[in-house]
């Protein structure tokens, strides 16, 4: 039988070439996606398939040294909303009325915000209680999707807030310890990469990787949150009681330049941290080290210190005061401009004469003086274990309007601008055995394995002898105990220490504003303790001895026998 | 001729069962299915064991949660702050004069919660020990 042959027409033809074109156009088009253009595509797929997200790890906790804790993580929620899902008027009014109600947010300001962003999920809220998170995702809201996170609390309040310090929206630490040892507190954040259907939520049982955060270590302080709690106590009420406008109070063990206490006022509030408020800003610098201050005749006892370890003066060496020191040409009078006649250098201290320092200085020599100055540490940094630290300053022969007057000055803590926790480094040093030591805040670190690492005590000079520390001891210990009444003697303990009252620089002159303070350690012959306390302008114009002097000796008292050292038999039986 | 009797053979070995061929197409049918069945009841045994799992993990978490919770709220009661205000509210005032005694015992072991991972011995005291 013969097959019938179809005809090559148009008709037959026209459709084949359509056909075959469209053919290619599609084989073209597969090429180009497949193969040319694959890795795109590839990855636009995986874009929509799988999410992404940083899991934080929790953040190290903050101890005092004896393991109290101070600042600690404990887990929240940070809500995302898949935008497609409230797409559906009904769930959007229905999921953001829920949220409302957990967060405190208002429903309609978070439709309106899942509404407007563009992006895939949004984030609602951030670092929502656990329960509650909890609460609103076992609710199954509409294109809700928690991620875990951790919210940092302080249980002790604000005790040591300007020490902790504050940490940001992405856990890193923005000032205190939290910022100076963030990089060891915030551990290694994890990442999760999962699944996830067209509403953007994790499919379950989808595929799911992990890499797992690693916590970061605890960091044990070598602040003691009960000497803490008194040193603020104690600052607050010599604050108001003398109508200041702030101040600091340090307390050091001198032996290992661990700081024990830290306060400043007023003091970081965590619980009412308003970033918007210029006051509160300016409350996260901690002045103890930020602030410059003149220290006034604190400054005496370094430069005893140094005329003394030079050799050329000894507690007895006596000089003739005037009332007033001539310095090339120019007078330097006495704090009360008091004529005290005969003194020796012990005298000196006790009566807190300029002209006795300015007569030491002079047998020092400017040179010599200033190496003492740099022995000490100042005029640069502590290295202490906080951020924004300040050098201080020390006017030098070199610097621009030196004049000769200003070594004279400076050997009574004028013209020389010194951090609070410079002039206590320096000062442990004069009552330590005469080692610099680099102040610390932080004791140990302990891993989350339990690995305990201790830092070591740092000593970084020794500006003068064993001698000289012990001779200046007993010389500070005669400005405390000088035979008449003094209010920074302890009732319990013996002490030794060194008052200072001074007028607040303003350019080229000094305004009527002042700063007092009181520095000073106990037990006298082996220090255990270390403190300094400065009051900021105090309005009643009481001196450093009469302001400071009492808050130095009730913190001795207390924290002493906190510490369990016996006080002082003789002052016991004279109670 | 005579025929020989022979008794027939007791044991002849496992013999299989005389099946038709719609016997073997069922049977094959069966193997099939049971093959085709297999992956499935494995999936659902192992999604309900997933399930499990994730379930315990959860329970898991939240005992964590619930634990670092009561850790931050034992801290928060025994903050030294809240214990002098809570000392002050009942009326109690700090010692005028102590009295101090000297005795040739150590005082007892500090308490450690919650320095339950720190050295056994702190350098300083956590109570007012005696001299």
């Amino acid at each position: 039988m013969a097959h019938q042959q179809a005809r090559r027409t148009s008709r037959v033809w026209l459709p084949a070439i359509a056909f075959t074109g469209f053919a290619v156009v599609v084989l073209a088009r597969l090429v180009q996606v497949q193969v040319l253009d694959h890795d795109r595509y590839a990855e636009e797929a995986r874009s929509e398939l799988y999410a992404s997200d940083t899991v934080f790890a929790r953040r190290g906790a903050i101890l005092d040294r004896n393991g109290f804790l101070l600042a600690m993580s404990t887990d929240t929620w940070d809500l995302y909303v898949a935008s497609r899902v409230w797409q559906d008027e009904d769930a959007a009014r229905r999921a953001s009325e829920a949220i409302a109600g957990a967060t405190g947010h208002d429903a309609t300001y978070l439709r309106a915000l899942v509404g407007e962003s563009g992006l895939v999920d949004v984030l609602v809220a951030r670092d929502v209680p656990y329960d509650a998170g909890k609460a609103l995702l076992d609710a199954n809201v509409p294109g809700l999707v928690g991620l875990p996170n951790t919210m940092r609390v302080h249980p002790a309040d604000d005790l040591a807030s300007s020490v902790i310090g504050i940490i940001g929206a992405e856990n890193t630490g923005l000032t205190g310890i939290e910022a100076w040892y963030d990089e060891e507190l915030l551990g290694t954040p994890g990442r999760v990469i999962f699944e996830r259907d067209t509403t953007g939520s994790p499919i379950p049982y989808g595929e799911t990787f992990t890499t797992e955060p690693v916590p970061g270590p605890d960091i044990v302080l070598t602040i003691d949150r009960r000497m803490q709690l008194a040193a603020e106590r104690a600052l607050e009420q010599a604050v108001k009681e003398h109508e200041a406008i702030g101040g600091s109070i340090v307390m050091m063990d001198p032996r290992s330049g661990e700081i024990l206490a830290l306060a400043t006022y007023p003091r970081l509030t965590f619980s009412a941290l308003d970033l918007s408020d210029p006051e509160q800003v300016r409350l996260l610098r901690n002045s103890v080290v930020s602030d410059m201050y003149e220290p006034g005749s604190v400054m005496k006892v370094i430069t005893t210190a140094a005329a003394i370890d030079a050799d050329l003066v000894t507690p007895e060496t006596t000089y003739e005061d005037t009332g007033v020191a001539y310095v090339y040409g120019i007078p330097l009078y006495n704090w009360n401009n008091g004529v005290y006649g005969e003194q020796t250098m012990t005298g000196v201290l006790q009566q807190s004469i300029n002209t006795g320092a300015v007569f030491m200085m002079e047998k020092l020599g400017v040179g010599l003086f200033h190496e003492y100055l740099d022995a000490f540490g100042f005029g640069k940094p502590t290295r202490i274990d906080l951020s924004g630290e300040a050098a201080g300053l020390v006017r030098r022969p070199a610097n621009p309007n030196w004049s000769p007057v200003d070594a004279a000055t400076q050997s009574f803590g004028q013209a020389i601008s010194v951090t609070p926790i410079q002039m206590v480094t320096a000062l442990a040093a004069v009552i330590n055995g005469g080692r610099l030591i680099e102040p610390r805040l932080v004791k140990a670190m302990i891993a989350r394995d339990g690995t305990r690492y201790d830092l070591p005590v740092n000593v970084v000079g020794q500006p003068i002898s064993e001698a000289t520390s012990a001779t200046m001891r007993r010389m500070l210990g005669a400005v405390v105990d000088p035979g008449w009444y003094h209010p920074g003697k302890p009732r319990l303990y013996t002490a030794g220490g060194k008052s200072g009252t001074a007028n607040v620089p303003i350019e080229a002159s000094y305004d009527d504003t002042q700063i007092v303070s009181f520095a000073g350690f106990a037990p006298l012959d082996e220090p255990r303790l270390l403190i300094l306390v400065k009051l900021d302008e105090n309005a009643d114009l009481a001196t450093g001895t009469m302001a400071a002097g009492p808050v130095f000796a009730a913190l001795v008292d207390e924290a002493l026998g906190y510490l369990g050292v016996p006080p002082d038999a003789e002052r016991v039986a004279a109670r | 001729m005579t025929a020989i009797e022979r008794p027939a053979p007791r044991f002849r070995g496992l013999s299989l069962p005389r099946l038709g061929v719609s016997g073997w197409i069922v049977a094959g049918a069966l193997i099939v299915s049971a093959s085709a069945m297999a992956p499935v009841v494995q999936n659902s045994l192992m999604t309900t064991q997933g399930r499990n799992l994730e379930a315990l993990a959860g329970e898991q978490n939240a005992l964590r949660v619930e634990m670092r919770q009561l850790e931050a709220e034992i801290a928060r009661l025994i903050s030294v702050e809240r214990i002098a205000r809570r000392a002050s509210e009942i009326g109690l005032v700090p010692g005028a004069n102590a009295i101090f005694v000297t005795i040739g015992e150590t005082g007892p072991e500090p308490p450690k919660i919650p320095a339950e991972h720190l050295p056994e011995s702190p350098e300083s005291g956590s109570g007012l020990a005696a001299p």
